[in-house]
């Protein structure tokens, strides 16, 4: 205003009062560019009044002299009013749409960072930094906790403090804005939106600016926008569990149905045997009847084998399994295996090396001894009878492992065999004593022996024969004060 | 089978509470061929009835009772009766193998058992109700414990223990046959506040073994039961 009037008065000598009118509407539409509309009117006017005063003879007077001066001065009012006006309202307008644009772009880009994450978390973290840089801000998004019990999770920080977490809730209930900037709790620090899809209350993001700065309208629908992409993202993610859990389902099922035809068929076979014994062995007498009741013997272990097996494998499944570790002495598991198998190995000669300090490990026991008595029971099975089977426990010191290792002499397994071997229902012909057992024993062994924090492999045994070796983290047990003898 | 003289005029009679029938006709069977004197009960409060009727010189115990817990039973029972018990539990029920021995049970077996290890588990209780009131020789291997001037010696040589292995051989063998738990050893050993330590038993059990047994990493007669405690067999 002052350098237009300076300007003023320094060119009306050569251009006359009523060019002034032009130079303040020169100036007012300069203004427009940084004033708002209300403002600019304000200052035209005054413009005008000015212009009246200090230039329009009569000078430093409110009237104006000549009618023509009168009618002048009444339409420069007007159109620098008018001309002030419309571009204050442009440059509005272009305002907005800037603010718009970027609106979209920080959208996409939020989006984008969502996406292109590696796992959910990281996703929302992403999300979270993205609208920190956005706004200048510290962002929080708390997510409900799962079934709706329980805190819920937070992702950003500072964590909310206690009245923070409190607004939070009341937001996440409520599916409503809340917080500064609105009518609810204003004088707290985050503007809290509520992150929803599909009607379903998924949590609340919550923006804390500066304590001075502000968010306009604008910059609010920015934040709403930005809470139900959130939501989008959240959802999909659900609907991704989803439909994993139901591809798992449905590869279940198959294997059910799978399990449940091989145990029909598996039980059937002995428990037909034995009831063709049961009726025949009332008749029989003598060398017959004794080799009938042997038979039955041999049987009924048999399906016993098969019944704990098949129990086995549905504990696996069910992840039932929760192993009981506790200090266990070496030699005392290992030849609890051996006489659990006693009988079923008796046509091999077993050779038996356990190391001399005989160490304690920390397994589960009962786990432990049936890994061992499967494998040595695997071993007797697929190798014909007279062939002998090694045991061998020892510890790798180096690695901090203890390796048990059974290795028999029997025709080994085929290569093409070997990676699949772990798998359940995968059989090698045990052409030597009926290939019974349903393939699920070695998959019981690994399951076992993984539970426990260990790993089981498959060689060649290099003098003919497979190698199977379990191996079990190995950590030297204290051991007890001494004591004078 | 070995019976002294003077049993063969009285026979041992055996109570058997089991809910099973099958199970129970198979048992006594045996029993019976084994010259016992079988009674039975497929229930806990019918089983109460018939130990106080008869007075039985083994209980043979099955946990799974239709109307009470076979450990409640075996609570029961003693309270007031210190008659052996053998109880059958199924397979990998660890935790009630100890429960019922702690509760005072001095056997156990695990279904399905066979005959031949029914049949040498009461043959123990038999010797060791008629042995109570004597401080034997125990005998090992070739390892001769004397309880009573609490001397033991290898092949004639006598073998100096450390006091806590000394405590531990001679627990297992006044107790010979019967499985003691690691609670029960810990505690009567080291004392009521101890009983975490179990590795300490698994140390002292293979020291005992090197210096008792011929192949102490193959024991034949300083047994473990797995997950429950420790056994001494003696020469049969």
């Amino acid at each position: 205003m002052v350098t237009a009037s300076a300007c003023g008065k320094v060119l009306i000598p050569q251009t006359g009062y009523l060019a002034m009118g032009l130079l303040y509407l020169l100036a007012v539409l300069a203004l427009s560019f940084w004033v708002e509309e209300w403002t600019l009117l304000a200052t035209a006017l005054v413009a005008g009044v000015i212009w009246n005063f200090f230039f329009i003879p009569p000078v430093h007077s409110f009237i104006i002299a000549k009618s023509e001066d009168r009618i002048l001065f009444g339409l420069t009012v007007f159109v620098t009013v008018v001309a002030g006006h419309l571009m204050a309202r442009l440059r509005k307008m272009e305002r907005n749409e800037k603010l718009s644009k970027l609106q979209a772009t920080a959208l996409l880009h939020l989006n984008n960072s969502m996406s292109a994450a590696s796992s959910f978390t990281d996703g929302l973290t992403a999300a979270q930094r993205h609208i920190d840089a956005h706004f200048s801000a510290e962002t929080v998004i708390c997510l409900n906790a799962k079934d709706g019990v329980g805190p819920p999770s937070i992702i950003g920080s500072p964590a909310p403090n206690s009245s923070e977490s409190g607004l939070i809730d009341w937001v996440a209930h409520n599916r409503r804005n809340a917080g500064r900037f609105t009518d609810i709790v204003p004088n707290a620090a985050a503007y809290c939106v509520p992150i929803v899809s599909a009607d379903v209350p998924l949590g609340v993001l919550a923006v804390r600016v500066k304590p001075h700065a502000e968010l306009s309208t604008l910059q609010r629908r920015t934040v709403e926008a930005f809470a139900s992409q959130i939501g989008i993202y959240i959802e999909r993610d659900r609907l991704r569990t989803l439909r994993e859990r139901e591809k798992l389902l449905a590869e279940s099922d198959r294997l059910h149905r799978v399990l449940f035809d091989a145990v029909s068929h598996e039980l059937m076979s002995p428990l037909t045997s034995l009831s063709l014994i049961a009726e025949n062995i009332g008749d029989a007498v003598g060398a017959a009847r004794r080799s009938m009741a042997d038979e039955l013997r041999a049987g009924t272990n048999r399906l016993r084998r098969l019944v704990n097996n098949l129990l086995d494998q549905a504990r696996l499944e069910s992840d039932a399994i929760r192993p009981r570790m506790e200090w266990c002495s070496v030699s005392d598991v290992a030849n609890a295996a051996i006489e659990n198998v006693r009988d079923f190995i008796e046509g091999h000669p077993l050779d038996v090396r356990l190391p001399d300090t005989m160490p304690l490990i920390r397994v589960d026991a009962a786990l432990m001894e049936h890994v061992l008595s499967n494998l040595l029971l695997n071993a007797a099975i697929h190798t014909p009878n007279g062939t002998p089977i090694s045991f061998v426990v020892e510890i790798l010191a180096d690695s901090q492992k203890i390796a048990f290792t059974i290795a028999d002499r029997g025709p080994g397994i085929p290569d093409e065999l070997i990676g699949r071997l772990f798998k359940k229902f995968e059989r090698a012909n045990g052409a030597h004593v009926g290939g019974h057992g349903l393939g699920l024993g070695l998959s019981i062994v690994r399951g076992f022996v993984e539970a426990q924090g260990g790993n089981v492999v498959v060689n060649k045994n290099p003098a003919g024969g497979a190698k199977f070796t379990v191996f079990m983290p190995f950590v030297a047990h204290g051991g007890i004060p001494a004591e004078a003898a | 089978m070995n019976f002294e003289a003077q049993d063969v005029a009285s026979k041992k009679r055996i109570l058997l509470v089991d809910d099973d029938t099958s199970i129970r006709r198979a048992l006594r069977y045996a029993l019976e061929v084994a010259s016992y004197d079988v009674i039975e009960s497929g229930t806990g409060e019918g089983g109460m009835a018939e130990m106080a009727y008869h007075g039985p010189d083994i209980l043979i115990l099955d946990v799974g009772l239709p109307d009470m817990s076979g450990l409640d039973f075996l609570k029961r029972v003693r309270e007031w009766s210190n008659v052996p018990v053998l109880v059958l539990t199924v397979s990998d029920d660890d935790e009630k193998k100890v429960a019922a021995l702690d509760l005072g049970a001095d056997h156990y077996l695990t279904k399905p058992t066979s005959m031949g290890e029914l049949l040498a588990r009461l043959r123990v209780i038999l010797r060791r109700s008629k042995h109570e009131k004597d401080l034997p020789v125990v005998r090992f291997g070739d390892v001769e414990f004397d309880l009573e001037r609490l001397i033991v010696t290898r092949r004639g040589v006598q073998v100096k223990l450390p006091a806590k292995e000394h405590a531990f051989l001679r627990l297992l063998a006044l107790n010979a046959g019967k499985v003691l738990t690691h609670r029960h050893i810990l505690k009567e050993i080291w004392g009521p506040d101890d009983e975490a330590n179990t590795p300490y038993l698994h140390v002292y059990m293979s020291k005992l073994r090197s210096k008792l047994e011929d192949d102490p990493a193959r024991p034949k007669f300083l047994k473990t039961e797995p997950r429950v405690g420790f056994r001494l067999l003696l020469n049969d």
